[in-house]
């Protein structure tokens, strides 16, 4: 137990890493900067790819079998999750200040690199925010505690949190879930079946709150020490933004507090496991409007 | 597996992921907007104004955050906040002038002739073509772009002056002329 706490320690400390590439060398928040110059019109389509990637990672990785029996069970997992970030993440439509012309133009997302420049009249020009991130994959690491089974059930925590007086904002990340193995409602069925549903939150700083959800249902069929699965999964995010619009003009409500959802809602999941005694190797693909990779190590029984 | 060799595969993992996080921050100026708000609070019994507020500019820039590349100003607006009693179809007509503080040139910025009070009770860009009567002066624009492009940024007088043309039978004209100055400024955070 006491090398899966220093194990938990570690992996907590590296979703921080994780997480703090939000900030730049001297501890300024630059996404959050970055945010506050955005009008409600352009910072769901600046923001869109990174809860596209944000939220199909974390809505992976939960299990890697279907398999609940009535027996303790207790397990400590490091999950790792990617996206892929291609060119179609790096660009959105926005929509310039007055004076400028109010016609969209293509400007760079968080993913993006620079900012487009729009001219105005006497040689005046406004450049659009230029994108913050450069990943080609966007990958995060979570801790999770796995609790069970009673009543072919199982628990699921997921919990981060970081606090401190300095520029770097504070985090906080709890998400809970239930699964509940579907066996016992069916005689001699050739695959273990299983359902369980997630929620969880993600706090970051003063601006932005995103809360994810998800159902899905699992299949397995074990073979020794090798587990192979699959499933279907339903899944809803949603990311609020609460900022003061920094360049608001005189008639505009400066006080954004906006609301937008993921382009995920179905996808389909391929994996497989390995039970070697207390350590527990999984892989998985989901397939979907956004593609995951998920692996993790777990330690348990 | 001992209870060794586990903490070196967490260990490990824990630097792969750390590794990842590595370049992934663009090294990209971030963009910050900030508006200076000048509010001209005139109160005349002829047909006269003219008041003056000064802007260090230099000061709006030690202002932001971070380490600043660039400063420039993309808008200029102008707004009648308040009118008191005056009546909404007063008029008014003259400049807004900019000068270096210490120097005697005032260089227009704007000139605008017969603007109604109720036209101007949202905010207006000088820049706009919605309405009549404004005249943008492309030589004051390309001086206040040097004044921000001024190392440090001088103090900067604007004045807002002219006249007014009564619609009502008020016996003094009192109203809030509001000028904004929307300014965009890249850091490197």
């Amino acid at each position: 137990m006491k090398n899966l706490i220093t194990f938990l320690k570690g992996t907590s400390l590296c979703l921080a890493f994780m997480i703090f590439f939000f900030n730049s060398a001297n501890a300024q928040n630059q996404l959050e900067d970055a945010i506050k110059q955005l009008s409600a019109d352009n910072v769901s389509g600046y923001m869109q790819p990174f809860l596209n990637g944000f939220s199909a990672n974390m809505n992976s990785g939960f299990s890697g079998t279907a398999n609940i029996e009535n027996k303790f069970t207790i397990r400590i997992d490091a999950i790792g999750m990617a996206t892929m970030i291609g060119s179609a993440e790096e660009m959105y439509n926005a929509t310039p200040p007055q004076p400028f012309a109010q016609q969209t133009v293509r400007t760079a997302t968080v993913f993006g690199d620079q900012g487009a420049v729009v001219q105005g009249p006497e040689g005046l020009s406004y450049k659009f925010q230029n994108g913050q991130l450069d990943m080609d994959y966007f990958p995060l690491v979570a801790p999770q505690l796995t609790i069970g089974n009673f009543y072919n059930t199982q628990l699921i925590f997921r919990f981060f949190t970081y606090s401190s007086d300095s520029d770097v904002p504070d985090i906080d990340m709890l998400g809970f879930g239930l699964r509940h193995g579907l066996n016992q409602y069916f005689s001699e069925l050739p695959l273990d079946l299983a359902a369980g549903a997630f929620f969880q939150t993600f706090k970051m700083g003063e601006i932005i709150d995103t809360k994810f959800f998800s159902i899905n249902g699992l299949a397995s069929k074990e073979f020794s020490i090798l587990t192979l699965y699959g499933g279907v999964q339903y899944e809803y995010s949603n990311m609020n933004v609460n900022y003061t619009l920094s360049g608001a003009s005189a008639d505009e409500d400066s006080e954004v507090d906006l609301s937008f959802s993921s382009d995920n809602h179905i996808r389909a999941i391929a994996g497989l496991n390995l039970n070697l005694g207390v350590v527990h190797l999984r892989t998985d693909f989901n397939l979907g409007n956004v593609s995951v990779l998920s692996a993790s190590i777990g330690f348990g029984i | 597996m001992n209870n060794k060799r586990k903490f070196l595969l967490g260990l490990l993992t824990t630097l792969l992921f750390t590794a990842a996080c590595d370049d992934m921050i663009r090294d990209n100026l971030v963009m910050l907007d900030a508006v200076t708000t000048f509010v001209y609070s005139i109160d005349t019994g002829d047909n006269n104004y003219s008041e003056t507020e000064r802007v260090n500019l230099q000061s709006v820039i030690d202002d932001i955050d971070g380490d600043v590349e660039d400063v420039s100003f993309y808008n200029i607006t102008m707004r009648v906040s308040n009118i008191y009693d005056s009546s909404p179809e007063t008029s008014f007509s003259g400049q807004l002038t900019a000068r270096q503080s210490g120097t005697s040139h005032n260089q227009p910025l704007v000139n605008f002739t017969n603007l109604k009070f109720e036209d101007f009770f949202t905010e207006r860009s000088i820049f706009s073509d919605d309405i009549a009567g404004i005249s943008v002066v492309s030589e004051g624009i390309s001086t206040l772009v040097n004044y921000y492009q001024q190392k440090p940024a001088p103090v900067v007088e604007f004045t807002v002056s002219g006249t007014v043309n009564r619609a009502g039978g008020e016996e003094r004209v009192v109203f809030d002329f509001e000028v904004r100055l929307y300014t965009q400024v890249a850091t490197d955070p």
